[in-house]
């Protein structure tokens, strides 16, 4: 017992808050500069594993972040920037502008998430899971994760969703109570990821569940998924 | 033992056709071939020597050759050459003997084979569906060359079958697919008496992504980017174990500098990975503090692998041929090694003196030593077991012929043995570590991998945190991939789990769960 607290008093507090968050937010996103780049060459939409780049243009929820694109330019054109939260589409947006301010209203200033693994590797699964460590801890802002989807104010989904666990996505999506927010995490939810055509997997969660937020990478750190989750009830 | 009175006692048996690698070539294996008949006899000659069995893939070679195919790998008892047995099948009625009886590890191996191939094992105690669930039609296979990938297969009506379990008093508990926490998704059916739980049975396979098949047809390069998305927390594993397959089908080497850096970013992953579990195991026991500090410890050796490698779950640094990218900052990575060991010790100080820690989970979940060695268990939860295997030491591979490391064992196989055995092979982990630091030699990062011979196949192998990791690769023209099996350590140790809970009761099984700490992803594919 007396290790514990000479422990505790020695560790001090380890959280970090948005303006303090210790490391990068990983691997960006490749941004092409289409006037560096050599006339007739389209080598970087050739390399690219997920079909994500198309006139010159990434689409970060395709983006797995590999990087095969910068290696293959033979220009040098293509930088990295931040991985951006990309909002749900622009017609959702006055929907889902409303629904965050009835959210806003009812929850006053708290969450609860129930989180659904819809086939994806883990990784995301792990980072979501490091949300709630003592570091980033998640809790420090009203939000928390719920046992049941019953008691959530929001779908937490990553994976691509594959065809055994389809139904059970479409049964946790319809046991949440409404108003309920839905956010995509990783790049597997976002677009499909690698995965995109294969037999089993779905696509990504936009082609099952109405998506609010999206949070692309693979994975997306722990602070990406945060800011995620905090735009999704516009508390950035 | 001597290669030469085996070879005998295989010709003994009856027609095979044996051929050798030349000494101290890259590809490292030998490769027999068989009639599908001679099957069973050989794999029990083969028990009777010591092999173990490593993996078994089916391959559609009709357009080939006009045959279904079957290759089992083997390890031998002693030296590092593994064996490939081959059989070939009849294309109308692929039917062969089946090795279950013989390696009973064969058992999973041999129903996905028939889910996704149509490769029927005769004699085998349980043909249930297991990779596909009731709802995916009968007659299609999505192994095979005439099933095109995405194509999309309607459902049927089915149940889930579970062996029956009856008795006055017993009822199911059904658990799952979509859990409590944030975990992976699986179904768990108990047949419990009271809480006492008489029976566990899994439907498994949710996250099951078609990963073998979305390699098919791809670069081999192209094909390292799924490798790695097999699962997150075995990447680098993954990763390792796919790359070596390649440079050994194209019989190179990677270069000194590279295969140490490889076994600096394996350590990497096995520390955080047992540091991860360790705080993960007091979750199964609500001990908030062995949670939160075992958290802080995984979150900084996270950050680490960043700064390190540029990813925190070590992807885009291992490629075919070698390592994509020097490793940073790597003085710096080491003093927070060296502060982060001290720490992780006043933790496990902290936990081992626990009282109702140490009660709950000792004689919790035992796996006995026999059911894991029968069963082919690999990894922590074997060597728990008492089962001695471990491929860094019984198959090198990278730098690891080249460094000085103890493999820990524990005796009860008791969620116990299982913490105590991570929190050992910890601190062989730092000493790994600190030694491929220092001796860390000059040189290239990669080597060229020159054109695929069409139609070939290799293996490559790797010890993740959880255990044996297997890659084997058949080449297809232009440098593709013609077939691609991967056998994690998870699905060698998924079947061995329901073995631990009878005796148990069912609060019992969160926290058994997490002393195995099995990838979903990585069984399902």
């Amino acid at each position: 017992m007396l290790k514990i607290l000479e422990g505790l008093v020695k560790t001090k507090i380890v959280t970090e808050n948005p303006a303090t968050w210790g490391e990068s937010c990983g691997r960006g996103l490749p941004v092409i500069h289409a006037n560096a780049c050599l006339p007739g060459c389209n080598k970087c939409e050739e390399a690219c594993p997920t079909g994500a780049i198309s006139g010159k243009a990434i689409d970060p929820k395709a983006c797995i972040t590999c990087h095969s694109c910068r290696q293959v330019c033979p220009a040098g054109a293509i930088d990295e920037t931040d991985m951006p939260v990309i909002l749900g589409s622009p017609s959702l947006e006055a929907a889902g502008r409303s629904l965050r301010e009835r959210i806003k209203k009812v929850c006053k200033r708290s969450l609860h998430i129930r989180y659904v693994d819809a086939g994806a590797c883990n990784g995301c699964d792990f980072e979501i899971n490091a949300v709630t460590n003592p570091v980033y801890d998640i809790q420090q802002y009203g939000v928390d994760f719920a046992a049941s989807p019953r008691h959530a104010d929001m779908l937490l989904v990553t994976g691509v969703v594959t065809r055994n666990l389809e139904i059970a996505l479409q049964k946790t999506f319809e046991a949440c109570p409404r108003p309920t927010l839905v956010v995509a995490v990783g790049a597997c939810a976002c677009g499909g990821g690698i995965f995109k055509e294969a037999y089993a997997a779905g696509g990504g969660v936009d082609k099952h569940l109405p998506a609010d937020v999206y949070v692309p990478g693979c994975p997306p750190t722990p602070a990406l998924i945060i800011k995620g989750i905090l735009a999704a009830i516009d508390r950035l | 033992m001597d290669n030469m009175q085996l070879f005998k006692e295989l010709r003994d048996l009856g027609d095979c056709d044996i051929r050798q690698e030349p000494a101290g070539s890259a590809k490292r294996a030998t490769r027999v071939e068989l009639p599908a008949g001679q099957f069973r006899k050989t794999a029990a000659l083969f028990k009777k020597r010591g092999f173990l069995l490593l993996t078994l893939a089916g391959v559609d070679e009709r357009q080939l050759n006009g045959h279904f195919a079957v290759y089992a790998l083997l390890s031998p008892p002693t030296g590092k050459t593994i064996l490939e047995v081959r059989i070939m099948l009849d294309p109308g009625h692929p039917v062969y003997p089946s090795i279950t009886p013989v390696f009973p590890s064969a058992h999973w191996l041999e129903r996905e084979m028939k889910d996704m191939l149509g490769i029927v094992p005769r004699g085998h105690p349980d043909l249930r569906r297991l990779a596909v669930h009731p709802d995916w039609p009968e007659h299609v296979f999505p192994l095979r060359k005439d099933f095109l990938a995405g194509s999309k297969v309607p459902r049927v009506d089915g149940e889930m079958v579970f062996c029956p379990v009856e008795g006055e008093g017993i009822y199911q508990i059904p658990v799952g697919p979509i859990h409590a926490g944030i975990i992976e998704p699986g179904h768990f059916r108990f047949f419990t008496f009271g809480e006492d739980v008489i029976n566990l049975q899994a439907q498994l396979f949710y996250t099951h992504r078609g990963i073998e098949k979305t390699a098919e047809g791809k670069h081999f390069n192209a094909a390292a980017l799924v490798a790695e998305r097999v699962c997150a927390v075995c990447s680098a594993s993954h990763a390792v174990a796919y790359a070596q397959a390649i440079e050994a089908m194209a019989g190179v080497a990677a270069p000194a500098r590279a295969r140490y850096i490889r076994s600096i970013l394996l350590e990497m992953e096995r520390l955080y990975n047992h540091v991860g579990d360790i705080g993960n195991m007091c979750a199964g026991i609500g001990f908030s503090f062995g949670i939160s500090r075992g958290a802080i410890l995984k979150e900084r050796l996270m950050r680490m692998n960043m700064r390190l490698a540029g990813h925190r779950y070590l992807r885009g640094t291992v490629v075919p041929g070698g390592v994509k990218t020097e490793l940073n900052k790597m003085p710096e990575i080491r003093s927070e090694l060296d502060l982060l060991k001290k720490e992780l010790k006043q933790l496990t100080t902290v936990m081992l003196s626990s009282q109702s820690l140490l009660d709950r989970m000792q004689t919790t979940g035992i796996l006995p030593t026999e059911a894991a060695a029968a069963l082919g268990a690999v990894g922590p939860a074997a060597r728990a077991s008492g089962v001695n295997r471990d491929l860094r030491r019984d198959l090198p591979y990278a730098a690891y012929s080249e460094l000085t490391f103890q493999v820990p064992l524990q005796e009860n196989g008791d969620v116990f043995c299982r913490l105590k055995q991570r929190m050992d092979e910890c601190e062989q982990s730092f000493e790994i570590l600190r030694q491929a630091f220092e001796r860390l030699p000059q040189g290239d990062l990669t080597v060229e991998i020159p054109c695929l011979q069409p139609y070939q196949t290799a293996a490559g192998y790797t010890e993740s945190a959880r255990g044996a990791n297997v890659h084997w690769v058949m080449s297809g023209p232009d440098n593709t991939i013609f077939r691609y099996a991967v056998r994690s350590a998870a699905h060698c140790n998924w079947p061995v789990v329901p073995l631990c809970l009878p005796g148990n009761i069912v609060p019992d099984f969160p926290l058994i769960n997490k002393s195995f700490e099995l990838c979903y992803a990585c069984l399902d594919r």
